[in-house]
């Protein structure tokens, strides 16, 4: 049977295949490269089987790094910041939806819910709460599948945490500001992001990276997908994720001031011209090479050149 | 494609970096002569002022090289295709007649290429099948590569006779873009084949565990690297010695590369009556089934996505994806008649008598067509307003006369003069009635459009549309609809306007 063929059974979802794993060190290194070289603008350009899920990846490596050096807040801070905000609590086979609340009389936190009822938590029971966003007002009931999709969210944090061995992601955020922004194929980045990565399994990249455009993540995104033939916005200083294609030369003379990941699929039409681009690209940079020390697979070829 | 699909990409990449490619370099002694005579004929008609009839025989014979080097088709029937099938003894019988005016070195190069065809005329088992029947596993996936999707039956019936896998099937090099994964893949060619056709992705992103370069000895050869970041990583081919000594293998190929994308349309460019002078931008797109489009750059087109999960892939659902997007290896959707706006289609679906319709509005729009070009736009324009029509002016004739447009804004007036002036008066009725009920369809086509082509095409095997490069679909007796493979794309041109979306025969 083709590999492709089998659906992931319960070990399988323990572990990523290394080439991800790969691609999430990759990302990484250049946030912290970028975090430290603040002077200096980088192009790392990365020769792949296919670009899918590259960007998932790479993201998925930059957000880790981006939050990895948060201090580690305490559940009771973590609850304390969503006070007054719409929850899901959901633990083992019970899921309810209301405000969250601190009642001075038991020094408890609890969820309020309709007709004064209410469910009182202990700070335990942080990790499984999650915010709701914008979809609940206190005065509106949420729908069944809006509330089986938050929940599910919390989920794919949580295993996304074990799969990606980090502790990103339940903590609220406090801002919304580009960490990185891709640019590719859109319908397919969005289906790539907002999708599960396993069929039996509900591991969400989107719970992680919000996108800018899902309903869920308005407020608070941490990067965006823009189509190909897209201007550059040049107005801040998020990663740039470029897949190439026809239009890299003038990407990347439009995003001289970023730092940039190029992604190159062997299988792309254009590879051959965009290898043609970087490789000139790579030839008017500097002498000396961004440190990028990760270990790849014969299959993931890396170059790396300061271009500014 | 999934992730599961894309793992097995690394996967396929990491063990062919690994392993390498199996090379099998083929003898193949009467093809081997073949192939120097032509060469010789070739340069000699390349110093020689010979008419261009023998630049005809050049690609003749080139042409015939190619196809028996390269699939494993029986080479007699192959020389009979060209010869009977495809035009060639006409050729052959002209340059035969012209070989007392030549340089005798030309005419005897020639002789000698008509043996060496001859000898090859006899041979009836291509030894490119050879390695396929010591390369059988029946547990396993294959995929045969096949170019020319015209000899498609013929490959087929030359394969059964020696493959033994679980399951196997013929596609098109475009179709693997997208990783179509498998257990085996045959190739026929030499790796510097490959690299000619840009083609090298076969190896660069192998879509299966194992490949296998099959090509004949006297021109296996070349390489193909796997990164082009980089000089040194040359995919490894193993098990055969690049015996070619031809340092320029592609010369005398029969595809010659164009400026504009690599292929050209067949037929006329003049316009047609009711063309408006209006020019576009537009990317010209060759299809599969050697048929290609201009689609303009700035719309959009009916994409049909894949389920590449299940063997062969089948229609998942349809996409508006923007023109630009479009990459080979998409699957696009067209009305089999040409154009890319389905609304007619869905419109179809959802009308009663819609064939009966259409077939109304095709009576009178070629009968008035037939006036205008035999008496001038303005004759019959002043013959309408004569009629009664109020506006009849030459631009709104030439769109009356548009097979993609339904029909004029003023039934009462317009409609009687163009009924009157094609004799189709006592119709009149008939065609009102067929213009108002495809214009109330094509309304509510546009608000269900996305839903109905779902609807029909969903769960569509797909198979034969990445083995022949289009599939055609109908419902009932309504319009067509064809998946066509996106071969190759082109670089952007001006074109007419009336040209966006119209199939055109490819020149190849």
């Amino acid at each position: 049977m083709l590999k492709q063929d089998r659906h992931p059974s319960k070990h399988e979802l323990s572990s990523l295949p290394r080439w991800s794993h790969c691609l999430v060190s990759v990302g990484e290194r250049i946030l912290d490269l970028t975090s430290k070289e603040r002077d200096r603008r980088a192009t790392v350009a990365l020769c792949l089987p296919c670009v899918d899920f590259a960007a998932v990846f790479l993201g998925l490596g930059i957000i880790k790094s981006h939050f990895g050096d948060a201090p580690i807040q305490s559940s009771r801070a973590q609850l304390n910041s969503l006070i007054g905000q719409g929850v899901i609590y959901n633990k083992s086979k019970k899921t309810c939806v209301g405000t969250l609340a601190f009642s001075p009389n038991c020094g408890r936190f609890k969820v309020e819910l309709k007709k004064n009822l209410c469910e009182m938590l202990d700070e335990n029971d942080w990790p499984y709460i999650r915010p709701t966003g914008k979809v609940y007002d206190g005065k509106r009931r949420l729908h069944k599948d809006q509330v089986e999709r938050i929940a599910g969210q919390n989920h794919s944090i949580t295993t996304l945490r074990r799969l990606l061995r980090c502790r990103l992601g339940h903590a609220a955020p406090s801002s919304s500001g580009l960490i990185f922004s891709v640019y590719g194929k859109k319908a397919r980045l969005f289906q790539e992001f907002r999708g599960s990565l396993f069929p039996n399994g509900d591991v969400t990249p989107a719970s992680i990276l919000r996108p800018k455009g899902h309903p869920d993540y308005d407020e608070y995104f941490h990067c965006d997908i823009h189509a190909n033939r897209q201007p550059i916005i040049d107005e801040n200083e998020a990663i740039l994720i470029l897949e190439a294609g026809r239009n890299l030369p003038d990407q990347l003379a439009a995003s001289r001031s970023r730092n940039r990941i190029v992604l190159l699929g062997r299988n792309s039409v254009d590879y051959q011209d965009s290898a043609h681009v970087v490789q000139q690209a790579s030839s008017v940079g500097r002498s000396e090479v961004p440190s990028i020390d990760v270990k790849l697979l014969p299959s993931i070829k890396l170059m790396r050149f300061y271009h500014q | 494609m999934n992730f599961s699909q894309c793992d097995a990409a690394y996967d396929n990449c990491g063990r062919l970096l690994a392993c390498g490619v199996k090379g099998h370099s083929v003898d193949f002694p009467q093809l081997a002569a073949f192939d120097r005579a032509r060469r010789q004929f070739s340069r000699l008609i390349a110093e020689s002022p010979v008419h261009e009839m023998w630049d005809d025989g050049i690609k003749l014979f080139n042409t015939i090289h190619a196809a028996v080097a390269r699939t494993p088709c029986r080479p007699n029937w192959l020389i009979q295709e060209f010869l009977k099938g495809r035009g060639g003894e006409r050729i052959v019988e002209q340059l035969e007649t012209r070989l007392s005016s030549v340089d005798p070195r030309v005419s005897t190069a020639y002789i000698d290429l008509r043996q060496r065809l001859d000898d090859l005329g006899v041979v009836e088992k291509n030894p490119l099948l050879e390695p396929v029947r010591n390369n059988n596993d029946p547990n396993e996936v294959a995929l045969f590569i096949l170019r020319d999707m015209r000899l498609l039956n013929e490959v087929r019936v030359c394969l059964a006779d020696v493959v033994g896998f679980r399951k196997w099937e013929i596609v098109k090099p475009a179709g693997l873009r997208t990783q179509r994964q498998s257990d085996r893949l045959f190739i026929f060619g030499p790796a510097w084949y490959l690299s000619y056709r840009n083609e090298d992705y076969l190896l660069r992103a192998p879509t299966a565990g194992k490949i296998h370069l099959i090509a004949c000895a006297h021109e296996f050869g070349g390489d193909v690297r796997s990164s082009l970041l980089s000089d040194n990583d040359i995919i490894k081919i193993t098990g055969a010695q690049d015996v070619s000594s031809n340092q320029n293998p592609w010369d005398f190929e029969p595809i010659s590369l164009v400026e504009v994308g690599r292929f050209r349309f067949k037929g006329s460019s003049e316009s047609r009556i009711w063309e408006s002078g209006k020019k576009v931008t537009a990317i010209p797109f060759r299809l599969g089934g050697s048929y290609g489009t201009f689609l303009g750059r700035d719309s959009n087109v009916w994409v049909v996505t894949q389920d590449s999960s299940r063997t062969p892939p089948v229609c998942s659902g349809v996409e508006k994806t923007p023109v630009d997007d479009i990459e080979p290896g998409d699957l696009i959707l067209m009305t089999t008649g040409g154009g890319g706006d389905m609304i007619p289609v869905v419109a179809d679906m959802i009308l009663p008598r819609s064939h009966h319709i259409r077939d109304l509005q095709r009576q009178w729009k070629s009968a008035l067509l037939a006036r205008v070009e035999q008496e001038g736009l303005d004759l019959v324009s002043s013959r309408l307003q004569s009629l009664g029509a109020l506006k009849a002016s030459t631009v709104n004739l030439k769109n009356w006369c548009n097979p993609r447009s339904i029909g004029m804004e003023n039934l009462e007036s317009d409609l009687m003069a163009v009924m009157q002036l094609v004799g189709m008066d006592s119709r009149y009725d008939e065609v009102v009635s067929g213009i108002q009920a495809l214009r109330g369809a094509h309304q509510s086509a546009g608000a269900k459009l996305q839903k109905k082509l779902r609807e029909s095409l969903q769960g569509k095997d797909l198979g034969k549309v990445l083995r022949d490069g289009h599939l055609e679909i109908k419902h009932g007796d309504g319009p067509a609809k064809t998946i066509f493979l996106v071969e190759e794309r082109g670089k952007e041109e001006v074109v007419p306007e009336e040209w966006e979306g119209e199939l055109r025969e490819i020149d190849d």
